[in-house]
C-alpha cells in the first residue's frame, strides 16, 4: 500500500513538472468556477416546471409544444410532452448510467433506448439529448482553458476520456457574481462551430433558475426557445416518478 | 360471465372512489386517420380503403383511472349484391365500431405497490420491435396483417406488484378465450391451412367448423404472470403464459365428392390447442448500440393430428394419409434486434427473426431479417425510410425455392403540427410455402393521412 502511494506521489510530481505551475493553477480555477456553475445550474433537491418550447425556422415561422419537466438530484429526469396533440403522452425517462427509456402512447409501452440517440434531435427542436442529460458538466467534461472579463469568466470544456460526447469543445460564459452560465458555444466533433445557446436566469427563493435557454443550430439556421414555467424546487419529489409504472401512466 | 358483466362489474367495484372526487377534468383524445392502398398489378383495384375515428376518453380521479378507446370505422368498398342491398345504408358504407379498449386502472390498490388493471385492455410484453413472441395473451389482430404486431383488447385482470422501482411480478387472468381476427381481402387466405388433394380431383368447394373452446373458467381462460427486473445496466423479464393459440388448425378433414354432379367438396373440422410458454426477454445496449433479444419455448399440450376421412359408400380414390400437425415437443421462437443512429442522423433497425406469428412446431419455423432504415429532414417533418423491408427463408435445403422478400418503403410528411401525410409502397416477392411469397401477386401503393387531436 505504501508503495503504490509513493508512486502516485511520484506521477503527480512528474506531471506537475510537465504541464507547468501556472497552467495548473489557471485549471484548477477553471474547475472551481465549472463546479460552482454546476451547483447554480443543477440546484435543489429536486425541481418540476412547465415547458414550452418554440421551434423557428429560418423564415420565421413558429412550431410549439409544450411539456412538464420532473428532475430529481443531478440525474433523474423525465419529461412528458402534453402538446401537440400528435405528440402527447410522448415520454422520455434518464437515469443514471445512461439508461434511458423512452414511452410513446401509440405503443403502450416502454422502449429502453440506448446512448446513439444522444447527438440526435430531441423531438426536432435544437436540443440534442446530450443536451438535456441530467449530468453535471464537472462530471463529463475538463476545463481547459480561462480567460476573464468584466461580467464573465470564459472557460473551455472538452470531454473527459470516458465520456462519449458529440462535442469537441464547449466555450461557455458564465456570470462572475452568480455563477450562472449566459452563453454556451458548441462546436462539433470536427472543431467547427455550430450551436449557440443563449441563458435568462431569474431567481426563486434561495435559487437561481433558467427561465429561459434560446438554442441557435448555425448549420440548420433554425432555432429552439426552451421557456421553463411554474418552476418549483425542493417539493419533496418521490423517486417513484422516476420509474417505468410512472412513466407508462399517460 | 360475459363480456358486459365482466367490465361492469370492475367499474362498479371502483364506482364509489370515482365518484368521490372530480380533480382532473374528462380527457378526448384521438386521430381521424384515412388509409387506402391501390393494387399495382391486375386492374389496379384498391385493395384497402379505411376512415377511421380513434377516439380515446380519460378520467382520472387519483389513484383511479378510467380509460376507453374505440375505432369507428368505415372499412372496404360497397358490399350490395342486389337491389335489396340499396335499401341498407350501411352495405352501401359498411362501417363498424370496434371496442379496443375500456377498462380501470388503480395505482396502489389495497397495498400501495400493487396495481390493478380490470377490462378490457391490451398487454404487451416484451422488448422486441412489433414481433414479440412472449407477448401471448391478447389475440392477433390479423385484420390489417400489413400492421405487424396489432392486438385485439381481452376481458382480463392484472395485478402487477412492484418489489422496488426496477422489479415487478405481473399476474394476469383472461376468462375467455377470444380467437384471432383473419385478415380481409386481398390477404384473406394467407393463414389458410395447406392442404394437398390428389390431381385427378379438380378444385374442391370447402367448408369448416371451428370447435370453440367451452366458455367457463377451466376451458377457455388464459392465465400468465411476468417477472421482470433490472440487472447489470440490463432490462430483463421471464415469462409464462398457459393459454390457446389464437389461430386454428386442423384435426379432421372429409373429403367428399357428388355422385350426381361429380363436383368434390372439402369440409374441415378446426380446433385451438392448448399449450404453455415459457418466455424470456433481454434490453440493454453494448456501447452505444442498442441491442435486445426475446425468446419463447412453446410447449403443446397434446398432439395434433389431422385426420383425413371419406364419408361412408364414397367412391374410394386414393387420399393423403394422417398427418401430424403439431407435435407434443417444445419449439423456440427467437427475435435478436439492435438499432444504431449514425451521425448524420440515419437510424438502422435490424431483427432477426426465427418462427413468424403462425408458424408452429420445430420443422416450420422460417427464418427472417428485417431492416429499417429512417432519416428525418426539416426539423423532423419530413421522415424517409428508404431500406425497409425483410427476408425470409422456409427451408435451407433449397433456399432457391423456399424464400421471399419484402419492400415496404414510405415517405412522411408533417408540414403542419398534427397532420401527417404518407406515401408508401409494398412490394413482395418469393417462392413456397412462405407467408411472403403468398403476398407476391400483391404489390401495392398506400396513402394514408393522420390528424390527431
Amino acid at each position: 500500500m505504501y508503495a503504490m502511494k509513493t508512486m502516485m506521489i511520484k506521477a503527480l510530481l512528474l506531471l506537475l513538472a510537465l504541464s507547468g505551475a501556472g497552467e495548473l493553477a489557471m485549471a484548477a480555477d477553471a474547475e472551481t468556477i465549472l463546479r460552482r456553475m454546476d451547483d447554480v445550474v443543477f440546484a435543489g433537491e429536486d425541481q418540476k416546471s412547465s415547458i414550452t418550447l418554440i421551434l423557428i425556422d429560418r423564415s420565421g415561422h413558429e412550431r410549439i409544444r409544450e411539456a412538464r419537466v420532473w428532475q430529481k438530484g443531478v440525474n433523474k429526469r423525465l419529461f412528458r410532452f402534453t402538446a401537440p396533440a400528435a405528440e402527447a403522452g410522448i415520454a422520455f425517462l434518464s437515469l443514471p448510467d445512461e439508461v434511458m427509456y423512452l414511452y410513446m402512447p401509440a405503443y403502450g409501452r416502454e422502449r429502453r433506448i440506448a446512448s446513439h440517440v444522444k447527438n440526435q434531435s430531441f423531438a426536432g427542436t435544437d436540443f440534442s439529448y446530450e443536451d438535456l442529460e441530467a449530468e453535471k458538466y464537472s462530471k463529463r467534461f475538463s476545463p481547459k482553458d480561462l480567460e476573464e472579463t468584466e461580467d464573465h469568466y470564459i472557460i473551455q470544456l472538452e470531454p473527459l476520456p470516458d465520456v462519449r460526447s458529440d462535442y469537441s469543445k464547449i466555450i461557455i460564459h458564465i456570470n462572475k457574481k452568480h455563477f450562472y452560465p449566459e452563453k454556451m458555444k458548441s462546436f462539433d466533433r470536427g472543431g467547427q462551430e455550430f450551436k449557440v445557446a443563449e441563458y435568462t436566469f431569474d431567481k426563486k427563493g434561495d435559487y437561481w433558475y433558467t427561465k429561459e435557454i434560446h438554442m441557435t443550430n448555425l448549420k440548420r439556421d433554425h432555432s429552439t426557445r426552451m421557456i421553463f414555467e411554474e418552476v418549483a424546487f425542493d417539493t419533496g419529489l418521490d423517486d417513484e416518478i422516476f420509474t417505468i409504472r410512472n412513466l407508462t401512466r399517460y | 360471465m360475459n363480456t358486459n358483466t365482466f367490465i361492469l362489474s370492475g367499474l362498479l367495484l371502483l364506482l364509489p372512489g370515482w365518484i368521490s372526487a372530480q380533480e382532473h377534468p374528462l380527457i378526448l383524445r384521438g386521430s381521424v386517420e384515412t388509409d387506402h392502398r391501390l393494387m399495382l398489378r391486375g386492374d389496379q383495384d384498391w385493395a384497402w380503403n379505411e376512415n377511421r375515428l380513434d377516439l380515446t376518453l380519460e378520467k382520472r380521479v387519483s389513484p383511479l383511472r378510467v380509460v376507453g378507446n374505440v375505432w369507428i370505422r368505415h372499412l372496404g368498398p360497397s358490399i350490395v349484391e342486389g337491389s335489396g342491398d340499396l335499401f341498407h345504408k350501411d352495405k352501401i358504407n359498411p362501417w363498424n365500431l370496434d371496442i379496443r379498449e375500456l377498462y380501470a386502472e388503480v395505482h396502489g390498490f389495497l397495498f400501495e405497490d400493487l396495481d390493478m388493471k380490470v377490462g378490457r385492455q391490451t398487454i404487451a410484453w416484451g422488448t422486441a420491435d412489433r414481433f414479440n413472441p412472449t407477448s401471448n395473451l391478447n389475440p392477433h389482430d390479423l385484420e390489417d396483417v400489413l400492421d405487424f404486431g396489432r392486438m385485439m383488447g381481452s376481458d382480463a385482470i392484472s395485478l402487477q406488484w412492484h418489489f422496488s422501482h426496477q422489479s415487478s411480478l405481473q399476474t394476469v387472468y383472461i376468462p375467455r378465450f377470444q380467437p384471432a381476427s383473419m385478415p380481409l381481402r386481398p390477404f384473406s387466405d394467407l393463414f389458410a391451412f395447406p392442404f394437398e388433394i390428389p390431381d385427378i380431383i379438380p378444385a374442391p368447394g370447402t367448408s369448416d367448423q371451428l370447435i370453440m373452446p367451452r366458455n367457463n373458467f377451466s376451458e377457455g381462460a388464459t392465465i400468465g404472470m411476468r417477472w421482470r427486473s433490472f440487472a447489470a445496466n440490463t432490462d430483463y423479464s421471464l415469462s409464462y403464459v398457459y393459454g390457446r393459440d389464437p389461430l386454428p388448425l386442423p384435426t379432421s378433414v372429409t373429403l367428399s365428392i357428388n355422385q350426381d354432379t361429380g363436383v368434390p367438396h372439402i369440409h374441415a373440422t378446426l380446433v385451438y390447442p392448448r399449450h404453455h410458454i415459457i418466455g424470456a426477454d433481454l434490453a440493454g445496449s453494448i456501447g452505444r448500440v442498442g441491442v435486445w433479444g426475446e425468446m419463447a419455448v412453446f410447449i403443446p399440450e397434446t398432439e395434433l393430428i389431422m385426420q383425413v376421412h371419406l364419408p361412408p359408400h364414397q367412391m374410394p380414390i386414393p387420399m393423403p394419409d394422417d398427418e401430424v400437425i403439431l407435435k407434443k415437443e417444445p419449439y423456440t421462437k427467437i427475435v435478436v434486434g439492435s438499432d444504431y443512429t449514425f451521425a448524420n442522423g440515419t437510424y438502422m433497425n435490424v431483427q432477426y427473426l426465427r418462427g413468424f406469428l403462425h408458424e408452429r412446431g420445430r420443422d416450420q419455423l422460417s427464418d427472417y431479417l428485417i431492416l429499417q432504415t429512417e432519416r428525418t429532414f426539416l426539423q423532423n417533418r419530413l421522415r424517409i425510410q428508404p431500406l425497409a423491408g425483410g427476408v425470409s427463408i422456409s427451408e435451407w435445403d433449397d433456399p432457391a425455392n423456399h424464400h421471399a422478400w419484402f419492400y415496404t418503403p414510405e415517405v412522411s410528411y408533417q408540414g403542419i403540427d398534427n397532420l401527417v401525410v404518407s406515401i408508401g409502397g409494398y412490394f413482395f416477392d418469393g417462392n413456397g410455402n412462405n407467408i411472403f411469397a403468398g403476398m407476391k401477386e400483391k404489390n401495392m401503393m398506400r396513402l394514408h393521412v393522420k390528424a390527431s387531436f
